[in-house]
């Protein structure tokens, strides 16, 4: 095998190490078929492996995955067949509802970029700097986005809290 | 990074961990499909910078060639970007080239201006040298000059015409030639009717052509029958067979044992002695939106396992009868045309291909354990199909020839509903596959 195929090979490797995180990336993003997606985003880091930054591939992965994940969705909310529309919300809140209900129901009432700013650094564990990468935004605008998700989350759960104070005295609100 | 407590609560909630799980298989199927160009593009960018530097190592790789023509070569690598520019006349010969694909299937996207001169070598009394040429999208042309053959690949069509990890041409007589896709296989090696074995040298050309070639000049020892080269198998690192092309019949003065018949519905097929023609059963029959008909026909062999005849199988005008003991052929095997029955694979549960043309369709063979193939597409939509008697005949339909849309993976699932196998289809952006309305340049994308 010539120089060039097999260092395109061994920098592809490392590339291919974090299958695992993708595909469990998607999972946690309520893919259908996570493993599908993680093959089909590492497919096309191989096509385009000199686009993939040499030292954090998951940003780019991660990037890579959510756009198949949204193509994924967009067909299946047309393809009554395949699924219902809103099913990877429901697929959020139900993922996270084995443990936390009331954050599950949060989550899911989160736009999309407020869940999407929140979860690449609780669940990803990616840096401020690594999760910016991933959307495409400055460092700057990623940490303003991550404060404001932050704080519309703990208002939705505040607000959840009243709503479960307020049924359990069994009280109507005006 | 110190979270806060809101998202450490998030973090806790965390319904998926990444598992770690084997990929060798996907490692090898993903580069075995065309990578980045560009990475071989910067290298010949530093190469013209540095042109001392390349002088030296051209050098050293002239020595090393030489040293390893002179002590019998086995493995050698072409860097493609390297290689000498084709001459025009094999140039224009690529751009008007059809590559012997079967009908229906686009003309290939050949970069015939990217065509480069691989390797001279000595075979038939005479020197014949190798050109091989990049294909849009993935795949390559190649063309030995002489008597020698060539054809062109596109890297995504499995299985059927251009399947499998290699290919093999027996058309010049005395010498096998070739090609093999850089993937899992490690070393080609042929196989004699006596037993014994022989390594294969390849001729590995680097991206953007991945692939290796051969032109095996068969023994003198190894021409007659008990002794004749029996099959080419793809070897993977640990020795086993990851692909086998038989040989045809050793004499083709005598003709196969195998005669034309004629179905109940006027198709005709050739079949071995032992086919039952007369018990021939249609087992699938529909008339997809073009109007046409499709259909597969089932005939029993006396010894066992049958023949079947489709004309959807892979897209030819001439239905083949394919013939296998039992009712399975492996997706390594290349022996559509093949008299011989073919050897079961027992390791395989399912194979599916495209039939490429008008109507196209996806064929499947599976294994008695497998109760539905579920086909997946780009877009996510999803198809369920029973097999009938084993077989899958279904139509993609104009709604899945766009991009983003296309087939990607076919499953195999057992009466529960769990997955046997799964057959994914890579790089589904190939242009040139589906039919289209508009085509660019004769190419639909």
């Amino acid at each position: 095998m010539s120089s060039a195929l097999a260092s395109a090979e061994d920098r592809f490797r490392e590339v291919f190490v974090h299958l695992p995180e993708v595909v469990a990336y998607a999972r946690r993003r309520g893919s259908r078929d996570p493993e599908a997606i993680g093959a089909e985003a590492l497919t096309v880091a191989w096509r385009k492996l000199a686009d993939v930054p040499t030292d954090d591939p998951r940003p780019w992965l991660y990037a890579t995955a959510r756009n198949l994940i949204r193509a994924e969705r967009r067909k299946a909310s047309q393809v009554q067949t395949v699924g219902q529309p809103g099913a990877q919300v429901a697929e959020i809140e139900a993922g996270v509802g084995v443990l936390d209900a009331e954050l599950g129901r949060a989550l899911a009432a989160l736009s999309e970029r407020d869940r999407e700013v929140l979860l690449l650094v609780a669940w990803e564990d990616l840096s401020p700097a690594l999760a910016a990468r991933a959307l495409g935004v400055t460092q700057a605008a990623f940490r303003v986005r991550l404060h404001r998700s932050r704080r519309r989350l703990r208002r939705l759960l505040e607000a959840d809290a009243t709503a479960a104070a307020v049924a359990s005295l069994g009280v109507k609100e005006l | 990074m110190k979270l806060d407590a809101t998202l450490e609560r998030i973090r806790a909630a965390n319904p998926a961990y990444p598992v770690a799980t084997d990929n060798v298989a996907l490692f090898d199927a993903i580069v075995a499909s065309p990578g980045d160009a560009r990475l071989s593009v910067r290298r010949s960018f530093w190469r013209r910078v540095s042109a001392r530097v390349a002088l030296v190592a051209a050098v050293v790789a002239l020595a090393a060639v030489v040293t390893a023509v002179a002590f019998g070569w086995s493995q050698r690598v072409v860097d493609f970007f390297s290689s000498a520019p084709a001459p025009a006349r094999v140039v224009h010969a690529f751009a008007t080239f059809e590559g012997g694909e079967p009908s229906g299937v686009a003309v290939p996207q050949v970069e015939a201006g990217e065509a480069r001169k691989i390797v001279t070598v000595r075979f038939n009394g005479r020197l014949n040298t190798l050109y091989v040429a990049p294909m849009k999208g993935g795949g390559f042309c190649y063309a030995w000059s002489g008597r020698g053959s060539g054809g062109c690949v596109a890297a995504w069509v499995r299985p059927g015409h251009g399947a499998g990890p290699l290919g093999v041409d027996w058309s010049v007589r005395g010498v096998v030639t070739g090609w093999v896709r850089l993937g899992a296989t490690r070393t080609l090696e042929a196989r004699f009717a006596d037993g014994t074995t022989a390594t294969i040298p390849v001729i590995w050309v680097s991206a953007p052509i991945n692939a290796g070639f051969v032109a095996y000049p068969v023994p003198r020892s190894h021409r007659d029958r008990a002794h004749a080269l029996t099959s080419v198998v793809a070897l993977d690192a640990d020795g086993r067979v990851i692909g086998r092309v038989s040989a045809p019949p050793a004499s083709p003065s005598k003709p196969p044992p195998w005669a034309p018949h004629r179905l109940p519905d006027g198709t005709r097929a050739l079949f071995p002695p032992d086919a039952e023609v007369a018990k021939a059963r249609k087992i699938i029959s529909f008339r997809p939106a073009d109007g046409s008909k499709l259909y597969l026909w089932l005939v029993p062999l006396t010894r066992g396992g049958h023949c079947f005849v489709s004309n959807g199988a892979h897209g030819l005008g001439q239905p083949p009868s394919i013939c296998a003991l039992p009712r399975f052929l492996s997706p390594s095997e290349q022996t559509l045309s093949s008299p011989g029955p073919s050897t079961p694979d027992s390791s395989s549960v399912f194979l599916g291909g495209f039939a490429l043309g008008n109507p196209v369709v996806f064929f499947g063979v599976a294994k008695p354990a497998v109760a539905t193939v579920e086909l997946r597409y780009q877009n996510g939509d999803r198809e369920r199909l029973t097999p009938i008697d084993g077989f899958v005949l279904h139509e993609l339909g104009p709604a899945h020839w766009k991009r983003g849309t296309r087939l990607v993976a076919a499953v195999a699932l057992n009466r529960n509903g769990e997955t046997i196998s799964t057959e994914r289809f890579l790089n589904p952006q190939q242009p040139g596959i589906y039919p289209c309305n508009k085509p660019i340049n004769h190419i639909c994308p």
